[in-house]
């Protein structure tokens, strides 16, 4: 076909493919300007089977499997319990794979127990195939040593091919991976090396060695199967012609992928093998008696074969870190690609694995190597206990500590309890059990750090929650400058301990800045940051000021500026006017000093949407933040409630808050603010109970009272409003906040004089400091002042006042005014539909 | 993958053991990279499955075959032989028109890649391969529709 004339058909296809089918024809009538061929041609192919019908979808595999089940009749393998095959009578059957069904059966002539492998009819049909078998079987039954499974007799009755052999009691090895200590691992690993070195030196190369092969008996021996016998599978070179016959005898095994796994690259490229093949089996089995899992992996075939052929195995003491670095050595040596550089015989590898066996035994060399849990997924890291002289170090141990928290984080497939919540347990003595319990989290990782002078000392400490046991530990003895790489070294140790792969080698901690000053003086700004007091946010100012001076490029630490300035604004402890345009442009420098920063992203969500009244752009940017940085329940948090719940999206918005919450439960801002959430929902209840738990968290924070005031408030009971809104007075200092919902609690119970006196107060607060348009609407809602109340609210979205741009359309209070035009306007001047 | 149509597994595991089997006797095979190991073994299943499909085709139209209850061919009529021959030739076909997407097809269908796979072998985008694999799907169809007729 013309290139030209495809190109036009393949134009017009996709063109086509993308209109609704009913539009189809007439978009082609056009397009093709009266050429009848064209229209023709790409019409009939648009009219392509429908969904479901469509083979091609299918892998082609299963299309040929079910071709086969079409013409061929898979009989079930005959039991051939209860019959007598020459002098053996087959007593039940034991097993099935390696080229049959295994039967244990009772020799008549020598009188004793032994097995039976009955092997498929086809494996033995071809005469050349079966001349080859029948000479390596010999040789292998020639092989007498207490770690091979003993060939007695291979022959054939009435058409059935069999091998007797001796019978052993165990299971074999591939039941027990997962579970081994080191010690075992090493011992069978001996074992198997002995009878390796054993058949080698009689020129016999197993070919198939892999647990499956290797029985355990109860007392520990160990003894491997069907040496020699892989031949069977081999098919004679280039003999590819397919006859059923040859494939049969394959199918049996039916575990193609677990065999392909402890290949040697030479054997995966089809070269002649030797004894060096089968080390490098043996050192796949070694590896995964070791760790648990098989050095080379692959969800295909061809993936497999890539993996044993290209790809250096994860180092297994990276996989469990108390594995002696000795075992490491010897592995990889057997694992080399190249079968020259590997260990040219079994007997040396054997004399490593027993230096190593000897030196563990000793106590030489020091291994806690239990059996672990498969999979360990939740975690709590705990501050780490300050232990110098200098109190001011509190935020380098704590700073260490949501370090690792976030490099955690940032690990799928581990659960990591946020700052908040791991560190309610500051400085209180507790058991680890109740720690786990009330985080519920499996893991707790505890430590200290001592710092004198320019060096400093950090232990580390990993424990079970369940019983107090200790899965690992370590300590650090660094110079200050070296902050990051102890970092480093500590998240990488707890992930490799929990068993969570990582992918690449990458370093857990991004760094931010390179300036340890400066990362310093970060940790101590953001260590002040949430408690949420005017003086706390003063003094993180203070600190990320200087972290900046230290290091212009310091994204982290602008976007922790930006931060700054948006709570200020929000609590109202700075004019919003003021302090908004530089949360903006904080923002903005976070993000273009580092693109990929999730907190940079989620800054700008807020500067855009609450303050920008850009909500599409504040949402890209939000997503983009959650992209980034799934994990973190702090963007979730800011995404809830300062976008989805302006935006009038309640139940999207306690949605991300429920999720910021169980990445961090014990957080009483957002404890707070869900509350808050369930109240504008009109779950009273539910708001009441949140409150609640909020205070218990922080007895401190002003925040839940002040708000579970409103909810009582709203649901009349005006006493307990009162008490509410007295208690977060008192708690603030008179924040205007609080004394405006505790003029809204007065003037509802009829005590119309200290309204008037708390308005009093307010008016006189203005004149010096800047009040929230949000606390003079309570009052004059209050006072049911309706002009008040809507120029208010005007000036709150004017003003940016950020709790009345958020709560304008959850907010219940509101309720009364939302018919009137001028909130409907206000609406509207925020971009929002009403 | 096929477990829970666990009548076919067998014989689903003999032919990629087949496959296996031709892999590992390819020794003139020097890998270059990944994306050509993945090309190489997409490129023999095809050879194998096409074997397999015709040599069955052979031996009933010797009048060898077994027979078929009226059910289980009701069942598997859709998904048998024919249609891999046909789609072999079809393929080839293609491939004289437009060898990338008889390629997406190859490496999609027999090799069982993943879209994100294939354009990795084929350096290209997952947008042109998605393009690639749905117009040639469309194209295959109409000629083995033709064929059938």
């Amino acid at each position: 076909m013309d290139p030209q004339r495809w190109m036009e058909i393949e134009r017009l296809y996709h063109l086509a493919r993308e209109r609704e089918a009913g539009e189809r024809e007439k978009f082609l009538a056009e397009a093709c300007g009266g050429d009848e061929l064209l229209r023709r041609e790409v019409e009939s192919l648009l009219a392509r089977p429908p969904e479901g019908q469509d083979f091609l979808e299918v892998p082609a595999l299963e299309v040929a499997a079910r071709a086969f089940a079409k013409d061929r009749v898979n009989l079930p393998p005959i039991d051939m319990t209860g019959r007598t095959i020459a002098h053996y009578r087959i007593l039940e059957k034991i097993g099935e794979g390696g080229m049959g069904v295994v039967y244990k059966a009772r020799d008549a002539h020598l009188d004793r127990t032994i097995a039976i492998k009955v092997l498929p009819a086809e494996a033995m049909a071809d005469a050349e195939r079966r001349r080859r078998f029948v000479q390596e079987a010999k040789a292998a039954s020639a092989l007498n040593h207490p770690g091979i499974v003993q060939i007695y007799d291979i022959n054939s009755d009435g058409g059935v091919d069999f091998i007797a052999m001796e019978y052993v009691a165990g299971k074999t090895l591939d039941r027990c991976i997962g579970r081994l200590r080191i010690g075992e691992a090493l011992k069978y690993g001996v074992q198997i090396a002995d009878a390796l070195a054993v058949a080698h030196a009689a020129g016999i190369v197993h070919r198939d060695l892999k647990p499956a092969n290797i029985m355990v008996t109860e007392t520990g021996l160990v003894k491997i199967l069907d040496f020699g016998l892989a031949k069977l599978t081999q098919p004679i070179q280039r003999e590819v012609s397919g006859t059923v016959s040859s494939m049969e005898s394959l199918t049996g095994e039916g575990r193609i992928m677990g065999t392909v796994a402890y290949m040697s690259p030479e054997q995966a490229l089809g070269q002649e093998l030797d004894v060096r093949s089968d080390l490098f089996s043996f050192a796949v089995v070694l590896y995964e008696m070791a760790t648990g899992t098989l050095p080379f992996r692959g969800s295909t075939l061809a993936a497999l074969f890539d993996s044993i052929l290209h790809k250096a195995p994860i180092s297994p003491v990276r996989l469990k870190p108390d594995l002696p670095d000795e075992l490491e050595h010897i592995v990889k040596k057997a694992l080399e690609k190249d079968r020259k550089l590997r260990y040219q015989s079994a007997s040396d590898m054997r004399a490593d694995l027993e230096r190593l066996k000897r030196d563990l035994d000793s106590g030489r060399l020091v291994t806690s190597m239990a059996a672990e849990p498969a999979r360990i997924p939740s975690l709590a890291v705990l501050p780490f206990a300050n232990l110098s002289a200098d109190k001011e170090n509190e935020y380098f141990s704590d700073g260490l500590a949501e370090d690792i928290i976030d490099a955690l984080t940032h690990v799928p497939g581990l659960r990591v309890m946020a700052r908040t919540s791991a560190f309610a347990f500051r400085g209180k003595e507790q058991d680890v059990r109740k720690i786990g319990a009330k985080l519920s989290v499996e893991n707790i990782l505890e430590g200290s750090v001592r710092r004198a002078g320019n060096r400093v000392r950090v232990t580390a400490q990993l424990v079970k929650a369940r019983d107090g046991y200790q899965l690992w530990s370590q300590r650090f003895d660094r110079e200050m400058t070296d902050v990051f790489a102890i970092q480093d070294e500590i998240s990488q140790a707890i992930v490799e301990k929990l068993r969570v792969q990582l992918a690449g080698d990458r370093p857990l901690v991004k760094r931010h800045t390179e300036n340890v000053d400066a990362y310093h003086l970060f940790l101590r700004g953001r260590h002040c940051m949430f408690r949420m007091t005017p003086e706390s946010l003063t003094k993180s100012k203070e600190y990320l000021e200087q972290a900046i001076a230290l290091d212009p490029n310091y994204a982290l630490a602008y976007a922790g500026m930006a931060e700054y300035y948006f709570w200020s604004a929000h609590w109202a402890f700075k004019d919003p006017r003021e302090a908004l345009p530089k949360f903006k442009s904080a923002a903005m420098e976070a993000v273009s000093q580092d693109d990929t920063l999730a907190e940079a992203h989620s800054m700008l969500g807020l500067a855009l949407g609450p303050v920008g009244f850009d909500w599409a752009g504040a949402e890209r940017e939000f997503r983009r933040a959650i992209e980034l940085n799934p994990a973190s329940p702090i963007v979730r948090f800011y995404y809830g409630f300062f976008f989805l719940q302006p935006m009038g999206r309640l139940d999207e918005a306690s949605s991300q808050l429920q999720r910021a919450m169980e990445l961090d439960p014990l957080s009483s801002l957002y404890n707070t603010l869900l509350a808050y959430l369930y109240y504008a929902r009109g779950q009273c209840d539910l708001a009441i109970a949140q409150h609640r738990r909020a205070m218990d968290l922080d007895p401190s924070f002003f925040a839940p009272h002040w708000l579970l005031s409103a909810a009582y408030a709203h649901m009349g009971r005006l006493e307990e409003a009162i008490a509410e809104a007295q208690k977060a007075c008192e708690l603030s200092g008179r924040h205007a906040l609080a004394l405006g919902l505790l003029g809204l609690a007065y003037e509802l119970s009829g005590r119309r004089s200290e309204a008037r006196a708390l308005l009093e107060e307010l008016t006189t607060k203005c004149r010096t400091t800047y009040v929230p348009p949000t606390a003079m609407v309570a009052v004059y809602h209050g006072l049911g002042e309706l002009d008040q109340t809507l120029g208010w609210l005007e000036k709150g979205v004017e003003e940016r006042d950020l709790i009345v741009v958020c709560c304008l359309k959850s907010e219940p209070l509101t309720i009364p005014v939302q018919g009137h035009p001028r909130y409907q306007t206000l609406l509207r001047k925020m971009n929002l539909e009403p | 993958m096929l477990g829970e149509r666990g009548g076919h597994l067998l014989q689903t595991t003999a032919l990629v053991n087949e496959a296996y089997l031709q892999l590992i006797n390819a020794r003139e095979v020097q890998w270059q990279d990944r994306a050509h190991f993945f090309a190489i073994s997409a490129s023999l299943m095809r050879q194998i499955l096409v074997h397999f499909a015709r040599s069955r085709d052979s031996q009933k139209r010797g009048g060898q075959y077994r027979q078929v209850s009226l059910e289980e061919s009701a069942i598997m009529a859709p998904h048998g032989d024919a249609d891999l021959l046909e789609l072999d030739d079809a393929l080839t076909a293609l491939a004289e028109i437009d060898p990338r997407k008889a390629k997406v097809v190859e490496l999609r269908f027999f090799g069982g890649l993943s879209l994100e796979e294939t354009a990795e072998v084929l350096k290209s985008s997952v947008n042109i391969v998605w393009r690639d694999w749905d117009m040639a799907k469309s194209w295959l169809y109409r000629e083995m529709r033709h064929g059938a007729m």
